[in-house]
C-alpha cells in the first residue's frame, strides 16, 4: 500500500426517509493496487457505501476523496466525468446493455469520452481479449453465460483505465466455478495492471482473494482484517 | 445501430407507433396535395387576372345584355386600359352537369387574342404543347386546353364534338394548372353562331359583334380605380371584377384550404405524438436499469437524452417515410381516376413531401422529448435498483 491512499472516506452519514440511517459515520481507506473487500449482512450499509464511493449518491455528512479529488464537494454536473474517467463499475447481474454486443458494451464508456478516442473498438477488443473473450466479440449478452457476462462487465469497467473499480456482489449470480474463475481474473488484473478493486460482498470465497476486508454493521465500518 | 436494435427489440410496439404516425402523415399529405393543387389553381387564376378587369354579361334568358361593340369601345377609350380581350364563353357540354373542372367553349378573335397574349403578363401566356393555331378565316377548328384534351381523349387531327357541331383539333395547349386547361378555343364566328342558335331574338337581331366576356388589360396598380370608372361608364347589367377583388377572393379560398391542412396536421400531431410519447415512456420504463448502468459508467444527462431523442426522431422519420410512400401511392391512384374526369385533383410537390417528412421527424422529436428528459434525469441509484 503506497503512502498516498487512492480512496479516503471519512465520517460518512446517509439517512433515508422514515429515519433509516444506512451509514452512520463510516470511514475507510484504500491504497493503490489493493483488492479491498467490504463484507456485512444485508442492510448493513454496504451498497449505500459503494454508491457514495462511486459518486452515484451523496452522503448527508462526511467526505470522500478519490485520487486526491474531494468528490463530495463537486457539483452534480461534474460527477459523470469523475465516474467516466476515474471509476469503473461491476454489478451483480443484468449488468450489460442487452441491445449491444460484448464489443459494443465494452466500448460504451469510450463513446462517452470527449474527445473520443481514435479507435474505441480496437481498445475494447484488446480488453475483451485480456479477459479471455476474444472469440465472443460480437455476441449479445443473451448469448453469453453468466460468468462470461461478468467478464465482459470487468472488461468494460477497465477499458478507460480507471483508478478504482467498484464491484457490487460481482459473483452473486454465478455458480461457484464461474465465481472462482472471475476472482482469479480480478486478482490477475490487479497484479498485471496495478488495478485497485473495492468489492462489496457477503460471499466468504470473495474474501479469500482480498488484500484487506472491512466488516460493516448498522452503517458503521467495524474492523479491517487481512484477506 | 444500437437505436435500430432497440427498436427491433420492441418491434410490435414500434411498428404500431410508426403506423400511427404514418396514418397521420398520410392524411396530412393527401390533404396537403389537394390544397397544393387548388392553391396552384388559385395562384394561376390570380396571375392570369393580375392586371385584368373582368367584365361578364349577367346572362338572362334573352341574352340582351351581351357586351357589344359600344361597350368594348368605351372600355378601350378609358385611360389606363391597354387592350380589351373579348371572349364568347359557354359550357362545352350543357348536359354534363357538375364538373370538378368545368369545360368551356371559348370563342376568340385570333388577332385580338394574340395581342392580349403579347402584352399580357408572362403568367397568362398560353403555349402550345402540340400542333398550331388556326389560320385567319379558318372555321370549325379548335385548340384544346390540356384538361379538355385529356378528358375527351382528343389530340391534333381528331374531331371535337361540342354543342352539336364538329371542330377539327389543330392544337393542344400546355398544362397551365389554371382556367385555360378547361377551355376549348374556337373561332369567334363559330362561337357566336352557337350562342345565337339558343336565342331566336338574337338571331333575328343579326348582331355582328357580341361577346359574353371582356377583359380590360390595364396598367399595373389601377385596378380598383379603373373598375369603378368602368362600372360608371358601362350601362348596367354587367359584373365587373377588379384584380384586387379576385385576389381577395382567391386569398379567402386559399386561407380556407390552408386551415383545412392545418386541421389535418393538428390531428396528425395529436394521434402521432400520443403514440410516440406512449412508446417512449414504455421504453424508458423497460430500460431503467440500462439507463442506471449507463449513468454509472459515466454517461451524462445529455448523452442519455440524445439516445432516447434519436430513437423517437427515428420513429418519426420511419412513420413519415411510410406515410409519405402510402400517400404517394394513394395520390397516384386517385389522380389516375380523376384524370379520367380531366383534371388530377392532387399535386404532391417536393415542398409538400419535404414538409411532411420534416413534420413527422419533428413530431417524433417533440413527442420523445418528455420521456427522454425523464430518462436523462433518472436518479442513477434508483435506476440501478430496477430489475
Amino acid at each position: 500500500m503506497s503512502a498516498q491512499p487512492l480512496l479516503e472516506a471519512e465520517g460518512l452519514v446517509k439517512e433515508y426517509p422514515m429515519g433509516v440511517r444506512a451509514l452512520d459515520g463510516a470511514s475507510l481507506t484504500v491504497g493503490r493496487g489493493e483488492i479491498v473487500g467490504i463484507m456485512g449482512r444485508s442492510g448493513s450499509g454496504k451498497s449505500t457505501l459503494l454508491h457514495i464511493l462511486g459518486c452515484l449518491d451523496r452522503p448527508d455528512a462526511g467526505r470522500v476523496c478519490i485520487d486526491g479529488i474531494e468528490v463530495t464537494r463537486l457539483p452534480d454536473s461534474a460527477l459523470p466525468a469523475i465516474r467516466l474517467r476515474r471509476l469503473g463499475f461491476v454489478f451483480q447481474a443484468h449488468n450489460l446493455v442487452p441491445s449491444l454486443t460484448a464489443l459494443e458494451n465494452v466500448a460504451l464508456p469510450l463513446r462517452y469520452l470527449r474527445p473520443r478516442p481514435a479507435n474505441p473498438y480496437a481498445q475494447a477488443k484488446a480488453m475483451l481479449e485480456a479477459v479471455g473473450l476474444g472469440d465472443r466479440l460480437h455476441h449479445l449478452p443473451g448469448q453469453l453465460s453468466g460468468g462470461q457476462q461478468q467478464r465482459v462487465a470487468i472488461a468494460r469497467a477497465l477499458v478507460n483505465s480507471p483508478a478504482l473499480v467498484l464491484a457490487d456482489e460481482p459473483t452473486g449470480a454465478l455458480d461457484s466455478q464461474s465465481a472462482r474463475a472471475l476472482l482469479r481474473l480480478m486478482r490477475r488484473l490487479c497484479q498485471e495492471r496495478g488495478q485497485t478493486f473495492v468489492v462489496v460482498t457477503h460471499d466468504p470465497v470473495v474474501g479469500q482473494v482480498c488484500d484487506r476486508i472491512y466488516h460493516m454493521e448498522d452503517g458503521r465500518v467495524l474492523s479491517t482484517a487481512a484477506g | 445501430m444500437e437505436i435500430l436494435r432497440n427498436l427491433y427489440r420492441r418491434r410490435l410496439r414500434t411498428g404500431l407507433t410508426v403506423l400511427g404516425i404514418a396514418v397521420g402523415i398520410l392524411a396530412f399529405t393527401v390533404m396537403g396535395a389537394m390544397a397544393e393543387k387548388f392553391n396552384r389553381l388559385i395562384a394561376g387564376g390570380e396571375a392570369y387576372f393580375a392586371n385584368r378587369i373582368a367584365v361578364h354579361s349577367t346572362g338572362g334568358a334573352l341574352r340582351l345584355n351581351l357586351l357589344g361593340p359600344e361597350e368594348i369601345e368605351v372600355m378601350k377609350r378609358t385611360p389606363g386600359v391597354r387592350h380589351v380581350e373579348t371572349h364568347i364563353m359557354m359550357a362545352l357540354d350543357e348536359t354534363a352537369g357538375f364538373e370538378l373542372a368545368p369545360r368551356f367553349l371559348v370563342g376568340i378573335d385570333l388577332p385580338n387574342f394574340a395581342r392580349a397574349q403579347l402584352i399580357g403578363d408572362e403568367a397568362a401566356q398560353l403555349r402550345l404543347a402540340r400542333g398550331g393555331w388556326w389560320r385567319p378565316g379558318e372555321r370549325q377548328v379548335a385548340v384544346l386546353g390540356s384538361a379538355v384534351a385529356h378528358k375527351m381523349k382528343l389530340d391534333v387531327g381528331d374531331t371535337l364534338h361540342a354543342r352539336g357541331r364538329d371542330f377539327r383539333v389543330v392544337g393542344v395547349l400546355q398544362e397551365t394548372l389554371s382556367l385555360p386547361d378547361g377551355w376549348a378555343l374556337i373561332p369567334e364566328e363559330d362561337a357566336r353562331e352557337i350562342l345565337f342558335d339558343g336565342s331566336a331574338l338574337l338571331r333575328e337581331m343579326g348582331l355582328d359583334g357580341a361577346w359574353t366576356n371582356a377583359y380590360a388589360l390595364i396598367e399595373p396598380g389601377l385596378g380598383e380605380a379603373l373598375t369603378d370608372q368602368l362600372a360608371h361608364s358601362l350601362r348596367r347589367g354587367y359584373l365587373l371584377h377588379s384584380p384586387e377583388q379576385l385576389a381577395k377572393a382567391a386569398g379567402t379560398a386559399s386561407s380556407l384550404l390552408n386551415t383545412a391542412i392545418l386541421g389535418s396536421g393538428a390531428i396528425a400531431v395529436i394521434v402521432g405524438s400520443l403514440a410516440v410519447i406512449n412508446t417512449m415512456f414504455f421504453a424508458v420504463g423497460e430500460r431503467t436499469r440500462e439507463i442506471g448502468i449507463k449513468k454509472a459508467i459515466g454517461a451524462g444527462r445529455w448523452a442519455i437524452l440524445r439516445e432516447f431523442l434519436a430513437e423517437s426522431v427515428l420513429i418519426g422519420l420511419m412513420g413519415g417515410l411510410l406515410g409519405l410512400g402510402a400517400a404517394a401511392g394513394l395520390i397516384a391512384a386517385l389522380n389516375g381516376y380523376a384524370a379520367q374526369e380531366g383534371t388530377p385533383v392532387f399535386l404532391l410537390t417536393p415542398r409538400l413531401a419535404a414538409g411532411a417528412l420534416g413534420f413527422a421527424t419533428l413530431l417524433g422529436g417533440l413527442a420523445g422529448a418528455w420521456p427522454a428528459w425523464r430518462a436523462a434525469n433518472l436518479d442513477p441509484v434508483e435506476a440501478l435498483r430496477a430489475i
